[in-house]
């Protein structure tokens, strides 16, 4: 009885090979709108992100050429491209003058990201929002400028 | 994003369940202070992938606790972006269970939980979720030793996570079996 049984569910799961895919569909039409012009980050908040606007970009870039459906990627505004991409990001520290004491190291921060994709006309594609909380500043906008990037992710099928 | 899936595979889910549940009234629960601790290398049974990894669980009496991790990756690598090789991702799983032995030596689970497919292989941040439907058979080979074969049933799945869907449109059994062998103490 036990081999039988042993047989029979070997027998089901060899004849059980399931297809699986894994998807996405590009949230624009990337033969349409195949580059884009990242245009330098707006920072504002209330603590000091001196030079972050440029790295930031930077990052931008390179997380879209890495990543997105965008054939070309660039922070040259010499008009060979169809789209542009304008990122705001507010900067938020969050501290409590009553718990925390002096020490940075308690202060947490809040990186608010809105994005707009547009056509040379001005025309809107498309546009989001993202909002991260983290100890550390410039890992936190990182991971905002990531889901940037994510949002543009190629279209896959596997 | 999550897809609730059409009222075909409704039935589908509805009817096995069924079958799983007159077996499980049929059955015995487990004896009420019995205990039992396990961990499993497993594997599914995939077309064109690989996914293999451990699970540990848990029971006190009928009820118990599953989590686990697997890792998948394409049986033939695919050169084209964004995945550039064969490596996918990973499945992480958590599952709550029943269990009912219904004769020596076979008892079933189910249950029900989340899968979360981390697809960092194609993306750092591509990620896709899923509520399975979970019945299982496990075979007792010895004292500590089993085997078991377990499918499972997404009721509900993020966008782009297609169970018997092959990539070029071919549809095959919507059910993902999982076998593998455990210990158990």
């Amino acid at each position: 009885m036990a081999l039988r049984l042993a047989t029979l569910m070997a027998a089901l799961a060899l004849a059980a090979c399931t297809p699986v895919t894994f998807s996405h569909d590009a949230v624009i039409d990337f033969q349409t709108f195949d580059s884009v012009y990242v245009q330098p980050i707006v920072v504002d908040g209330n603590t000091i992100f001196d030079g972050y606007s440029i790295s930031l970009q930077q990052d931008l870039v390179g997380e879209l050429r890495d990543r997105s459906g965008f054939r070309s990627v660039t922070t040259e505004p010499d008009g060979r491209y169809v789209t542009v991409l304008s990122v705001e990001l507010y900067v938020t520290e969050n501290y409590d003058p009553i718990f925390d004491d002096d020490d940075d190291d308690d202060d947490r921060f809040t990186v608010e990201a809105s994005w707009y994709l547009r056509t040379l006309d001005g025309d809107r594609i498309d546009g989001g929002s993202a909002s991260e909380d983290g100890d550390y500043l410039e890992d936190t906008a990182r991971e905002v400028i990531g889901e940037i990037a994510h949002r543009y992710l190629r279209a896959y099928r596997l | 994003m999550v897809r609730w899936l059409g009222a075909r595979r409704w039935v589908v889910a509805s009817g096995s369940t069924a079958v799983f549940a007159i077996a499980a009234l049929a059955a015995k629960p487990a004896a009420a202070d019995e205990t039992a601790f396990g961990v499993q290398g497993e594997t599914m049974l995939i077309e064109d992938k690989t996914v293999a990894g451990l699970s540990v669980y848990g029971f006190y009496s009928m009820f118990g606790l599953q989590l686990g991790f697997a890792l998948a990756w394409l049986d033939e690598e695919d050169p084209r972006p964004p995945i550039e090789g064969s490596f996918i991702g990973g499945l992480f799983h958590v599952h709550a269970l029943v269990r009912f032995a219904v004769m020596q030596p076979l008892t079933l689970r189910a249950g029900t939980g989340l899968d979360a497919w981390l697809l960092w292989g194609i993306d750092e941040d591509e990620q896709k979720y899923a509520m399975p439907l979970v019945l299982e058979a496990r075979f007792h080979v010895g004292d500590h030793l089993n085997l078991f074969v377990q499918p499972r049933y997404y009721l509900i799945a993020s966008d782009g996570l297609e169970i018997g869907v092959a990539p070029d449109g071919d549809e095959g059994s919507p059910f993902l079996v999982t076998v593998g062998v455990g210990g158990e103490w």
